[in-house]
């Protein structure tokens, strides 16, 4: 080859290198998006989700199938005949779950990706979206019902409580939207800082549960909207949250990204007690039946406690991964999907025994 | 976090958070940190300019070209004499790269620094709320309002003129880098016809290239590309090192100087006539690139 090209060829790969290493747009800080049900495990990075045999870690399928243009990381929301999820190229689509070349429909309107998980109730799915709107779209055939603007992006997924869409905004809010018609109420409830964390919704006290950036943690009547108590440390000062909390035994137990892990009576807010400094940790708590909890740190270790934080076993650690995704809890295992691992998902055994049930990873095709 | 962050990255994207306060705009912020941070590297551009042009003259200047005609197969003596007319004329040959290298980082940083503020997804949320110093308050800066004219500086940016998405961005990109490489280019750049064909294959590919980056990615990032580019061109045009004929087609454009192989070919056969070897005296005055183009001129057409 004439030199003078190989020269350009080598300026141009070098100067895409420089520049795909220091873009750091949303494809680039993404996380691996986990979702279950009984038999399955449902796992959503860059441009595939692949279906995994709960029981022996088997891939079932990987959808698209073809090289098809789509990037996704939300985890995917499941009913019994199909899966929704929205992807980086701004599109929310809703496929069959046993035979996922069948596309029942698309809706493209959106003009931002998907970040988070939708929701769906009542024959509506509510969509946020990082374009700074909230979709309402028809669940049968994906035509738009209604939109609410907010002054940034969605980033959290919603819960549904009567008739009501209640999501997390970063405009300092906690947000309560019709469901059929997105009509905001006329009260929504003020935090202190960015809420990207997704309300927590207890239905034996009817409370919201949710952190924010502000460093804060509060409980929300979910019906009045009123504050009942707010909790913002009390020997330690709290971090950003993102992750929702989780409920054992009458205990409510968070985390924020410094890795403090406060558990607090949900009832007052009084604090009952707190393991500070973990490590950094951006992913939540995950339950481990009715009295234990599984935490996943960012430099890929793993720790498990009791609600009276007694260690459940030695920790131990993923080489080489990031862990961003809150751990998925079944009843027989606690599925792991670190960033940069040797595997894609680790699943242990729920009487962790230091080995792994299985671990999965993509065979190339 | 580590030394790159603490030294860098925290302190700049603290200023640019001050700077989006004070502004209440995140788009004009981003042109006037730009703005500020070339500013502020301006004395070491100047100083690579400087150094360059020297090479530059010091390359074309016939005693120099005699010195390398001469040694060409004598590496070490080479070398000597060359450290020796580099120590008498005062240039060090790395004052030209050091500021580059200099400036590197500190660019490299003002790009990581402008994508810190820009975090859209909850993992560069929680980064950026880390690294914000205790005296700025977070929740009045988390999250950075991205509106700045018709354009979400979050998203890739389009225009949307009579239902078409018009890269506006995209295209000022690729307008303004390839301005500032043609603009940038030295009268001799087209002097060696394979670095020449080297040159304008890379002002072709690079706009496009960056263009492309500025389609797929954040408006934010294309509003730094092209302020960076304007910005950059300003400096040259204030040092007097634009070379605005470049842009005009048209525009009678500077004769280049001869190139190196003629001259070592002219200069090795005019040392053969010479039987011993004399020593080298720097000539004064110096005379010029153009002026020693001219001079080589007429031994070659005497040949």
């Amino acid at each position: 080859m004439n030199k003078k090209y190989l020269k350009v060829i080598i300026l141009s790969l070098l100067s895409l290198i420089l520049l795909a290493g220091c873009a750091t747009g949303p494809r680039a800080e993404s996380t691996t998006g986990l979702a279950a049900n009984e038999s399955h495990l449902f796992v959503s990075l860059a441009n595939k989700i692949y279906k995994v045999e709960l029981e022996t870690g088997l891939e079932i399928w990987r959808y698209p199938s073809d090289n098809s243009r789509m990037m996704v990381y939300a985890p995917v929301l499941l009913n019994d005949e199909y899966f929704t999820y929205g992807d980086l190229y701004n599109t929310l689509q809703r496929v069959n779950l046993e035979t996922p070349t069948q596309k029942v429909w698309e809706f493209k309107e959106a003009k931002g990706w998907y970040q988070t998980k939708v929701a769906e109730s009542d024959g509506v799915i509510v969509a946020p979206n990082t374009d700074r709107n909230v979709y309402g779209v028809n669940a049968k055939d994906g035509t738009l019902l209604w939109t609410h603007e907010d002054k940034f992006a969605f980033l959290a997924e919603p819960v549904i409580v009567d008739g009501k869409a209640i999501i997390s905004s970063q405009n300092h809010e906690i947000l309560w939207l019709d469901l059929k018609t997105g009509k905001p109420e006329e009260k929504s409830f003020a935090m202190k800082g960015a809420v990207i964390s997704a309300p927590y919704y207890d239905e034996t006290l009817g409370y919201i549960f949710v952190g924010s950036l502000g460093h804060e943690f509060v409980a929300i009547d979910a019906k009045t909207q009123k504050e009942v108590w707010r909790y913002e440390g009390s020997i330690l000062k709290l971090s950003g949250i993102w992750a929702p909390p989780i409920m054992l035994q009458g205990q409510l137990i968070f985390n924020d990204d410094l890795g403090n892990i406060i558990s607090v009576d949900p009832k007052t807010g009084a604090e009952n007690w707190i393991i500070a400094e973990q490590g950094k940790m951006l992913a939540g708590l995950a339950a481990i039946g009715e009295d234990a909890f599984i935490v996943a740190l960012e430099d890929g270790t793993i720790r498990g406690f009791d609600v009276n934080r007694k260690p459940l076993f030695p920790e131990f650690d993923i080489p080489k991964g990031k862990i961003y995704t809150t751990p998925l809890v079944t009843d027989e295992m606690f599925i792991i999907a670190p960033m940069g691992a040797e595997f894609l998902v680790y699943a242990y055994p729920i009487e962790y025994t230091g080995m792994t049930k299985w671990v999965y990873k993509p065979a190339k095709k | 976090m580590n030394i790159w962050e603490l030294i860098f990255i925290q302190p700049m994207t603290n200023i640019l958070l001050l700077i989006t306060m004070l502004v209440k705009n995140f788009g004009i912020a981003i042109i006037l940190f730009t703005l500020l941070i070339k500013l502020l590297t301006m004395p070491l551009t100047a100083k690579m300019v400087k150094s360059r042009k020297e090479m530059a003259e010091l390359q074309n200047d016939p005693h120099y070209k005699k010195i390398m005609a001469k040694y060409k197969d004598d590496r070490e003596k080479l070398a000597m004499e060359q450290q020796r007319m580099y120590k008498e004329k005062g240039i060090s040959p790395f004052s030209s790269c050091l500021p580059m290298f200099l400036q590197f980082p500190i660019m490299i940083a003002l790009y990581q620094s402008i994508m810190r503020v820009m975090a859209s997804t909850p993992v560069e949320l929680l980064k950026l709320e880390r690294i914000v110093y205790p005296f700025l308050d977070i929740n009045k800066i988390i999250p950075v309002q991205n509106r700045f004219l018709w354009m979400d500086l979050g998203q890739p940016e389009r225009l949307n003129v009579l239902g078409i998405g018009i890269p506006v961005l995209a295209i000022l990109v690729v307008i303004t880098t390839w301005l500032q490489s043609k603009a940038m280019e030295g009268p001799d750049a087209n002097a060696d016809p394979s670095t020449a064909a080297a040159t304008g294959s890379m002002n072709k590919i690079m706009p496009l290239f960056m263009g492309y980056i500025a389609y797929q990615f954040s408006a934010g990032l294309a509003l730094y590309f092209v302020t960076s580019n304007l910005t950059t061109m300003l400096q040259y045009a204030l040092m007097g090192e634009m070379n605005w004929k470049s842009l005009i087609p048209w525009a009678k454009k500077d004769e280049p100087a001869p190139t190196n192989k003629v001259v070592e070919t002219t200069l090795a056969e005019e040392y053969e006539d010479e039987e011993e070897d004399e020593e080298v005296v720097p000539q004064s005055p110096r005379p010029s690139a153009r002026s020693a183009a001219r001079k080589m001129r007429p031994k070659k057409m005497k040949k």
